[in-house]
């Protein structure tokens, strides 16, 4: 893999055999950087991988995201992207469709500052990106600790949330490297030890991102 | 005054067409997204980059591109006399609206509809160049930010004092009464222009050649940036590779997937 800057040609004859991926473009005949990064190769298809940057949303991801407005039709979602994503009432679950009817208002779910877990269910090409939760009321996320490191440490995964049962914690690592770390279950309050635990836990996110390591939650499960 | 010596030296001993000193930091600021430090000689500019993010206005969200804000401010300290200088002024909104006007042509604004960036640029000691300084750095600060962009957006400054073309003037050149052409250009599209201002008089003839020698200037500091943005790039990659978790041992031991697990 070649590091490129800005601005670096890439492949001087791209007219054909050359699929232009991210972080490329068109100067003339030739393949262009549009950021740094390192060049990667998947047969035909040529892209920059930037190495930095904010979250870039994909299909799939489990994000962590806090609601930031709420719309009759469906809430506007905080993801650390672009652009605000969306989450429209119709994907939100069964319990969701009551409110729809108008037996309860979408507030009384999910209000502005709550943070809740999703999965991103599309993104469009003029940046719309749409989310998808089985059920509203249940992806709505305790209050606990939110930990925000560079999104690239957290790599899409079989397993996003880290249950210690033992301290009756839950993590939930968002591809948008959004970390939150609170109750199993439940509202209450936490108790003094699983606070000290929560926040060993939250220190333990924080120095592994600030050297630089991925998180995979399959792996922390050791760890602790 | 006498600008340049007989022996072709100039006050602070460079040749006509020398630069100044260039010194460039990556990743200064750890709340940013990007962030540099560029130095040109004695003139020092702290750039910032946070985005691409969510429009905070949305009557200005506009479906088609992304909005590039830009705040310059001088610190009081950065000149030789003390002076309070914010972002308000008139000179600072002038070089505010020049600097966005270049970030503009470089961002390739289309590919992020619906979002912002937001640039701040601050100049921490001032020597002349302040405006050229600024664009560079705003630019090392972009890339560092992985913000998508046509190509290197690079800028320097050219002057003519003593019948001498004079490259990257410094303040007491600046201040001499010649001619002062600040350009940006992106060199690897033909040396295009971006930016091309000038304050003082200038005969056509010698306007020609100060254009050559600011773009000449132009495409030796593009030149650096680039080797340094590579150097980062080297650099995040390696740290990278040092965080990669050891094959084999990741996934065998995953419990089977709960119900609420996504």
């Amino acid at each position: 893999m070649r590091g490129v800057c800005v601005g670096d040609v890439i492949e001087p004859q791209a007219l054909d055999g050359v699929l232009r991926g991210h972080g490329t473009l068109l100067r003339g005949n030739s393949l262009v950087a549009s950021r740094c990064g390192l060049v990667q190769r998947w047969n035909q298809l040529v892209l920059v991988d930037p190495l930095a940057g904010g979250y870039v949303a994909a299909v799939g991801h489990v994000v962590v995201g806090r609601i930031v407005q709420v719309e009759p039709t469906r809430w506007l979602v905080d993801i650390r992207s672009k652009t605000l994503a969306a989450l429209p009432l119709s994907t939100a679950g069964g319990a969701m469709h009551k409110a729809a009817e108008g037996a309860q208002s979408s507030r009384s779910v999910l209000a502005e500052g709550d943070l809740i877990t999703a999965e991103v269910q599309a993104v469009r090409a003029d940046g719309h990106i749409q989310l998808h939760v089985r059920d509203a009321v249940a992806s709505k996320l305790p209050p606990g600790m939110l930990v925000e490191v560079p999104a690239a440490l957290v790599r899409p995964a079989r397993k996003h949330v880290l249950h210690w049962r033992e301290a009756g914690l839950r993590a939930v690592f968002g591809c948008n490297g959004a970390v939150w770390i609170g109750q199993e279950g439940g509202f209450s309050s936490l108790g003094a030890e699983q606070l000290r635990a929560a926040s060993e836990l939250a220190n333990m996110v924080q120095a592994m991102a600030s050297r630089g390591e991925m998180l995979v939650p399959a792996r922390m499960h050791m760890n602790v | 005054m006498e600008y340049v010596s007989p022996e072709g030296l100039r006050l602070d001993g460079r040749r006509p067409k020398e630069l100044r000193q260039l010194k460039a930091e990556l990743g200064v600021l750890a709340s940013a997204d990007g962030s540099a430090m560029f130095e040109m000689g004695n003139t020092k500019v702290l750039a910032a980059v946070f985005g691409p993010k969510p429009v905070e206005t949305r009557s200005q969200e506009d479906d088609k591109r992304c909005l590039v804000k830009c705040e310059y401010a001088m610190a009081s300290f950065s000149t030789g006399e003390r002076r309070r200088r914010g972002k308000g002024d008139r000179r600072a909104t002038e070089i505010t609206k020049a600097i966005r006007n270049c970030l503009e042509q470089t961002i390739l604004v289309e590919l992020m509809p619906r979002s912002q960036i937001d640039v701040y640029v601050q100049v921490l000691q001032a020597d002349g160049g302040t405006r050229c300084a600024c664009i560079n750095a705003a630019f090392m600060a972009l890339a560092a930010a992985a913000v998508p962009m046509r190509d290197i957006l690079a800028s320097c400054a050219a002057g003519y004092l003593e019948s001498t073309a004079l490259l990257d003037l410094n303040y007491v050149e600046d201040s001499g009464g010649g001619p002062d052409v600040a350009v940006a250009i992106h060199p690897n599209f033909d040396d295009r222009v971006v930016l091309l201002q000038q304050d003082n008089r200038v005969a056509i003839e010698t306007f020609e050649e100060v254009l050559q020698l600011a773009v000449a200037g132009c495409r030796a500091v593009g030149e650096f940036m680039r080797q340094r943005l590579l150097e980062h790039t080297d650099a995040l990659a390696a740290a990278r590779e040092a965080g990669q978790p050891q094959e084999g041992a990741a996934d065998d031991n995953e419990d089977a997937l709960d119900e609420d697990d996504y």
